[in-house]
Order: C-alpha cells, then structure tokens, then sequence
C-alpha cells in the first residue's frame, strides 16, 4: 500500500505540490483578511487582499491547463509578484513600526505589526515557481532549502512574537528549538542523504507537526482565557491561531519536497525542454 | 551509529545550539526590552503630491505638528494629512482654500468617521456628544430634529428644562464661558457639518495615541473640580493608588479588544466606562454601562439602567467577587438615595420661601440659591460620584456631610427671613 500510495504521489508530485501552494495562499489570504480588517483594508493594506486570490487562481489555472504557455507565463508572472508583495509587505510593516525619533528594536520589531509575515508571501511564491519549474535533485534540492528557508522564518516569526512575552512561559521556546532543528536537517539533507538521514530528517519534521498541533492548542487556551469567548481581536493581537499551524505547514512540505521524483515524468521533462533547445 | 548518521547529528544538533544561542544574543542585547535603538523612516515619510506639501512646509511653521503626526499610529498605517483635513460630504461651508488645496482647519467627527464609524456612531449616542453641549447652551443654535436625534425633549416633546441655557452660564457671562465651560463642554460642540463633538478632546492631536487616552488624567482634564470630582476621586480610590504606584506595569498600548488584567491591574476611567475587558465589549458611548444618573439634581435610574449595570458587572468581575460588586453597589444605591433626600429637604425650604414671595426666582439672585445649587450640583454630586467610585473623603467630608451643613445653613437663613417679615 506504501508502494501504491509512493508511486501515485510520485506521478502527481508537481500537482500535488502546487495544490499545496494554492492551499498556502488561500490560508494566508484569510488570515491576511482578518489582520488587515482591523484598519478597513486602508490603502496599501488592500495589496496582499488583491493578491491572494490571483495567486490562488494562477495556481488553478496552471493545474488545469498544463500545457498552455500563456497560462504559464502568467502563473510565473503572478508568482514573481508574489514575491514583490512579501518584500514590500516586509517594507510596510518596519516602516509602520517606526516614529520620527529613534526607537528601540524592541518596539520596531516585537512590538507592533508582524514584520515577519509578510515574508510568507514570497516564500510561497518561490515554492511555487520551484515546484512548477525545476525537476529531479535539483528541484529536491530547491524545494528543501525553501522549506528550510521557511522554517527559519517561523522560527524568527515565533521568536519574535514569543519575546513579547518575554518568553514566559518557557514552553514558549519549545518551537524556537524544533524549528531551528528542522531548519539545520533541511540544510542538511538538501543533496543526497541516505536512509537513516532521511529517518532523522522526517522524525525532526514529525516533531515540528506534534509542535505546531499542540502550539495551536496553547494558542487558542491563551486567547480565550479570562473570556470563555471569543473574541476576533484577542486571536489576532494575542495568539494568531496560524502561526502554530505554520509549524504542521512546513513539516508537510518538507516531507512532500522529498518525495521521490517520476522517471517517466521526469524523462518527458527533459525530452520536451531538449525539443524547446532544439527548435530555438 | 554509522558515522554519517552521526555526523548530521553532530551537525545539525550543533547548528542548533549555536542559532538558538544566537537568537537568546539577539534578545538580550538588541531586540530586548533592554536592547538598542535606531532609526528608521516612517511610512509617513514617503509623503506624496499636496500631502508632500503640507509636510514641508509646516515642518518649517509648526514643526510639532509634523513631529506628533510621524510618531502616530496614523502615520504607521499610510494615513496622510489629507485623509483627515479633506472636506468630506456635508464640509462644503467648512473648506477653505489653502495654497490652492480645499481643507477643513478643523477636522469634525464626520472625518474620522471615514474610517472610524462606529466608534463615531457609539460617540455620538453617548453624554459626550450632544448632551454635553447643550447642558451649557441649551437649546439654542438646535433644530427640532436635532433635539429629537439627541433625545434633547421631554415626554411633552418640549427641549429639557425649557431649552434654556445653563444658568451658569448666564451667571459669568460669554467671555469667562468660553474659556471655562465651553472648553470641556465642547467635547460634544456643534459643528458647521452638523455633527456634534470633537475626538480630539480625548485623542489628542496629533499623535492620536491610544495609551494617552486611557490614561485617566486625559479624563482628568475636565472630569474634576467641586461640581464632578471624578479624578480627584479616582485618585484616592485604591483602584487609583495602585495606578499611581505602577504606572509602567501597565499595558496602556494593548491593541483594543485584547485587554484583560495582566494589561491593567486595575482600571482607569476608559478601562470601566469604555474599553474592552475581559470578555465585555468595548463601546466609546461613556454612559452604556452607567446603571444611575448621577447629574441632575435629583439623581435617578436610567432608562436600562439594570442592563447597564450588568455590563459593569462583568467588568468588575474581572478582579473582585460578586459578593463584593453586591455589597459596594448597594451601598452606593443607599448613598445616592440619601443625598436625594438632602436635595428634597434644601428644596422644600426654598420653595417654601418661594411660594410665601420671600425669595424671588431670579437665579442666583441670593445667597440661599447659591446654597441651594451647590447643595445638589456640588455636595450631592461629589457624594454620588464618590459612592459609586471608593472615593470615602468625597462620600462624608466632601459630600453629605457639607450637605447637612448648607441645609442648616439654609434652614437658619430661611428663618432669619420669615422672622424679618
């Protein structure tokens, strides 16, 4: 049955990890929608509003249409925005922190807007753009140093949203340490690794899944808390129920960026790029 | 273990310890709340067309303003001086031609209703708005539907004491009005728009700032003095004497609808009256949780004064037991009551002399009226403010005590009069 299941996986490993990224932009549009709520979606706020769901549908459409190069092009096109929109997200976010006299990073980077967040945007993009553009190691290789890249960005997004509580309690750096575990295997195994190191490798990340689940627990005790209701500000300004989840994300992408690659597909893959050589 | 699988261990367990140690680094001597500090540009920096214009030329001619506005939340969101000072529908008399741009000098509550308009909704239901101008005013410079709106008219649908401006009024005169009465009483002035208020009473311009207005002395700014001691009685209540005495363990910038008692360990004004706490939702009509009114002479329940209070209720349950809510509320409901029966009793004596033509009508005509009205506008308030706040001192000494007094007073002074006639 493993075999079976290994070998339908294989077939549809770019399906499924575009699918995946289409889930990621849908998640992160709503969670964008419900932060940016909080000031009517003023001006710039709209950007990653607009964004997501182009981004979901590029990603449908280029699911769907295959072979269609015009589809394609747009998809790469609407990826590469993606990117843009995650810098200048970042951008926005710092400079929203900032006042006209010198500020402590404290106040710059923990307290105020998540200047971490945005960054999902591009990080997702360039999955993406990965998944649908390389095959074989070097997509292997990619695809593992963007999940280690993204886990690294959780561990600072965690990191930080952590600290304002002056990482009390101290269970609160649990995902600081398995993050970062999973960042440093991610590294690790992006060439070659043989049985034991992928056992390593997809128990770190089995951790990671166990942490995000039982962050999301601590998280939505915390928000309600004191209220036994709930109460959409305290989710968002308190403990955002996705940021755990980001965790149990990235352990599921880590595991299907290993997933081995199809001879068959990856045979047609380069017979149709040695065709585009040729005819060029 | 073979030696490759050791040696990602090794690695990857090393690597981890170095980052982790890193990151413990970083907080502690960058990032911390002991770390360092730095500049960097404000959203609000990158200003463009007539909103560029305006910050450069008052960053030479008020350079404050400027200052404020790039140290607000406003500026952080992308908020530029023309979203606010833009004339709106309805500011077509307001807007004056600036260097070649339409402005409003003074932006009303119909501005900051383009992105804050149910607070501005909550504000205008509330004592703040409307009310608190016409209580000065009365019914003058308000149209019929004004007055309905604002719920200004009586069950005869006639303005509230005859529309007449407040005989304080008309005792000092425009000129010392202006800069005393109307001052805080503008909290809620009418506008040329036709709105009523002005957020900038409490949210001062131009920072905006959140944590100054909850800070009870915002509220202290006109909440004070003989007739509505609010922060002097705050003050001296424990709930105040803890505040004073852990001002910076307080989490005055919490974002709305998070607050609970790890932010404020114990209430301010907005923190009671207003914000968020706990699971109770937060409202700017300052009245919503108010089970009594406590201002006019006579004090009386509200309309949905028990619901109100049950809403206050679950704000104070945050900290105390409903044993104690119960007894403090029915202590201050005996208080209140007594401080009514002062008032009827100064009444009495003065209707008495009314009826018998020993003391004109003219208001503050003689000592025995000035007798009378502090009777109710400044002992008797004092004592219901201090009842339903901890506020003991205002409660006696302050409050029912210098009632007794003026009525003896009023009762000696009442004889002395019928004695000479």
């Amino acid at each position: 049955m493993i075999d079976r299941l290994n070998k339908s996986t294989t077939t549809y490993k770019t399906s499924l990890l575009l699918g995946t990224m289409g889930f990621n932009f849908l998640l992160t549009g709503v969670d964008v929608l419900m932060a940016h709520s909080q000031n009517n979606f003023f001006r710039w706020e709209l950007i990653p509003l607009v964004f997501s769901p182009l981004a979901v549908l590029a990603i449908l459409a280029r699911l769907i249409f295959r072979s269609n190069t015009v589809v394609k092009r747009v998809f790469q096109t609407v990826m590469w925005v993606g990117v843009l929109v995650g810098v200048a997200g970042t951008f926005f976010h710092l400079t929203g922190n900032a006042t006209s006299s010198s500020e402590s990073f404290y106040r710059l980077l923990i307290e105020g807007s998540p200047v971490a967040a945005p960054i999902a945007f591009a990080g997702i993009s360039s999955y993406a753009l990965v998944s649908e553009h390389y095959r074989g190691t070097a997509r292997r290789s990619k695809l593992l140093i963007l999940v280690g890249l993204g886990f690294l960005g959780a561990v600072v997004a965690a990191f930080l949203d952590h600290a304002r509580l002056g990482f009390i309690p101290s269970y609160t750096l649990i995902p600081i340490v398995s993050g970062t575990l999973a960042v440093m295997s991610c590294f690790y195994i992006k060439n070659q690794a043989d049985c034991m190191e992928t056992n390593i490798y997809l128990s770190i990340l089995l951790l990671n899944l166990l942490v995000g689940i039982l962050g999301f627990g601590f998280h939505v005790l915390g928000d309600l808390a004191g209220t036994q209701s709930i109460i959409w500000a305290r989710f968002l300004y308190r403990n955002p129920l996705l940021g755990p989840l980001l965790f149990c994300n990235l352990s599921l992408l880590g595991g299907l960026s290993i997933l081995p690659e199809s001879a068959v597909m990856l045979e047609e893959s380069r017979r149709k790029e040695s065709m585009v050589v040729s005819s060029t | 273990m073979q030696q490759r699988t050791r040696r990602m261990v090794v690695i990857v367990g090393i690597g981890t310890i170095l980052i982790v140690s890193l990151l413990y680094l970083t907080y502690h001597f960058i990032i911390g709340p002991k770390g360092l500090q730095t500049s960097v540009p404000t959203l609000s920096a990158a200003t463009l067309g007539e909103n560029k214009a305006c910050v450069e030329c008052h960053q030479k001619e008020n350079p404050g303003i400027i200052q404020q506005y790039h140290d607000s939340k406003h500026s952080g969101s992308g908020v530029q001086c023309l979203d606010c000072h833009k004339p709106v529908k309805g500011q077509e008399t307001m807007a004056k031609d600036h260097y070649k741009v339409s402005v409003v000098v003074e932006p009303s509550p119909l501005n900051c209703a383009q992105c804050h308009k149910d607070e501005v909704k909550q504000f205008e239901d509330s004592n703040h708005a409307a009310k608190s101008w016409y209580s000065v005013q009365g019914a003058k410079n308000f149209t019929p539907e004004e007055l309905a709106k604002y719920h200004l008219v009586d069950a005869k649908g006639q303005p509230i004491n005859g529309g007449a401006a407040n005989p304080v009024f008309n005792l000092i005169g425009n000129d010392a009005s202006a800069q005393s009465c109307e001052v805080c009483h503008a909290i809620g002035q009418k506008n040329q728009d036709g709105s009523f208020g002005d957020c900038t009473k409490c949210h001062l311009r131009h920072t905006f700032d959140v944590a100054q207005a909850r800070q009870p002395e915002t509220c202290g700014q006109c909440h004070l003095g003989p007739d509505h001691p609010q922060i002097e009685i705050y003050n001296e209540s424990a709930h105040g004497a803890y505040y004073q005495a852990n001002k910076d363990k307080y989490n005055l910038n919490a974002p709305a609808g998070t607050l609970t008692v790890k932010d404020f360990p114990t209430p301010t004004c907005a923190t009671c009256h207003m914000s968020a706490f706990g699971s109770v939702q937060g409202t700017h009509d300052v009245g919503l949780r108010l089970n009594w009114n406590l201002t006019p002479e006579t004090a009386s329940v509200r309309n949905d004064g028990a619901s109100h209070q049950q809403t206050m209720n679950a704000v104070c349950l945050n900290c105390h037991a409903q044993p104690f809510i119960d007894d403090v509320m029915s202590k201050a409901d005996k208080t209140i009551t007594l401080t009514n029966q002062n008032v009827k009793k100064g009444k009495a004596i003065v209707q008495d002399l009314r009826d018998t033509g020993l003391l004109g009508t003219k208001p503050f005509g003689t000592p025995l009226d000035f007798l009378y009205f502090e009777l109710w506008h400044h002992e008797g308030r004092r004592a219901r403010f201090g009842a339903v706040m901890g506020g003991a001192d205002y409660v006696n000494w302050n409050g029912i005590y210098e009632q007794q007094k003026a009525l003896v007073e009023m009762q000696s002074q009442a004889d002395a009069l019928k004695a000479k006639h």
